[in-house]
């Protein structure tokens, strides 16, 4: 067998584990979805704009650390997270909502009402949620943004 | 050929054999190692920001698999050029990335074998993946001679 035939087998068998290791430890493959921005798109909107950080999860995640200057605002205690959320936002100002990681739904669904009851303009969920923002910050890069 | 030559060839049959045992070894556990952790090796691509997150996941999937089966067929006499020649591909591209990577002022999680370290020593992962590379290639070449004895 030829070299490049024998560099095709062994690509073909490395596609055939990462399959493998795709039903195994299988995470959201299509990035960010309409109204999602990734992290990097998140920072880069924070340096041109001022963005209002919403914590969707509940107060016990959100007392154990959470982004900086970040609103803790869930459906179960609507009320106070909404009125110290507008405490900070202004009209020209986008609001970024996240949960625990790519999977959780409550960011969508805080950001749904923000966007719908509330009618706020602007209203983006973080793909990756928290555990993409606290890698960021236990790397130390999250202080490059601000 | 003469007698004369025969130590030679046999040191450089016995320092290709020994090559390809510690390459191999090293990519198989870099490879299995992040097998452990996708997610993590994931946010470790994103860190470079090179690549879309569709392809970033792809890759962190992928990667590791290439390196656990180049790094396996490295260790089998039969494959070891193709192997050699698979690492010494990746060795490349990750040798490029690093110096794109320092060029633009990153500062990356290596993710090489699955640790989360702070702060990316560029120097050290420059010359630990040219060193790399060039055992890969001294491993390619060892292993296209043919078996005279």
């Amino acid at each position: 067998m030829k070299l490049f035939q024998q560099v095709l087998v062994l690509g073909l068998l490395a596609a055939a584990v990462a399959g493998g290791l795709r039903a195994w430890q299988p995470f959201p493959l299509g990035g960010p979805g309409p109204g999602q921005l990734t992290l990097e798109q998140a920072r880069v909107l924070e340096h041109t704009r001022v963005v209002v950080w919403v914590d969707a999860r509940n107060a016990a995640a959100f007392a154990s650390g959470h982004v900086p200057g970040a609103v803790n605002l869930n459906l179960a205690a609507w009320e106070t997270g909404f009125a110290a959320m507008l405490k900070q936002w202004t009209p020209d100002r986008a609001v970024v909502v996240y949960c625990d990681d790519a999977s959780c739904q409550a960011s969508e669904e805080v950001a749904a009402r923000l966007r719908g009851s509330a009618g706020l303009p602007e209203v983006y969920v973080l793909y990756g949620g928290w555990e993409a923002a606290q890698k960021e910050m236990e790397n130390g890069r999250w202080k490059e943004a601000k | 050929m003469s007698q004369e030559d025969f130590p030679q060839r046999d040191w450089r049959r016995w320092a290709t054999m020994f090559g390809a045992a510690g390459l191999g070894a090293v990519f198989l556990v870099a490879g299995l190692t992040k097998m452990q952790d996708v997610a993590g090796f994931f946010h470790d691509i994103e860190g470079y920001r090179t690549f879309p997150p569709a392809v970033a996941a792809g890759l962190a999937y992928f990667v590791p698999a290439l390196e656990s089966v180049a790094g396996a067929a490295v260790l089998m006499v039969r494959w070891r050029r193709p192997g050699a020649w698979v690492l010494g591909f990746l060795l490349a591209a990750f040798l490029a990335l690093l110096a794109v990577s320092w060029v633009r002022g990153l500062d990356v999680t290596c993710g090489c074998f699955g640790q989360r370290t702070a702060g990316a020593n560029y120097p050290l992962l420059l010359g630990r993946d040219a060193v790399l590379l060039a055992l890969a290639i001294f491993v390619f070449k060892g292993s296209t001679q043919p078996p005279k004895l």
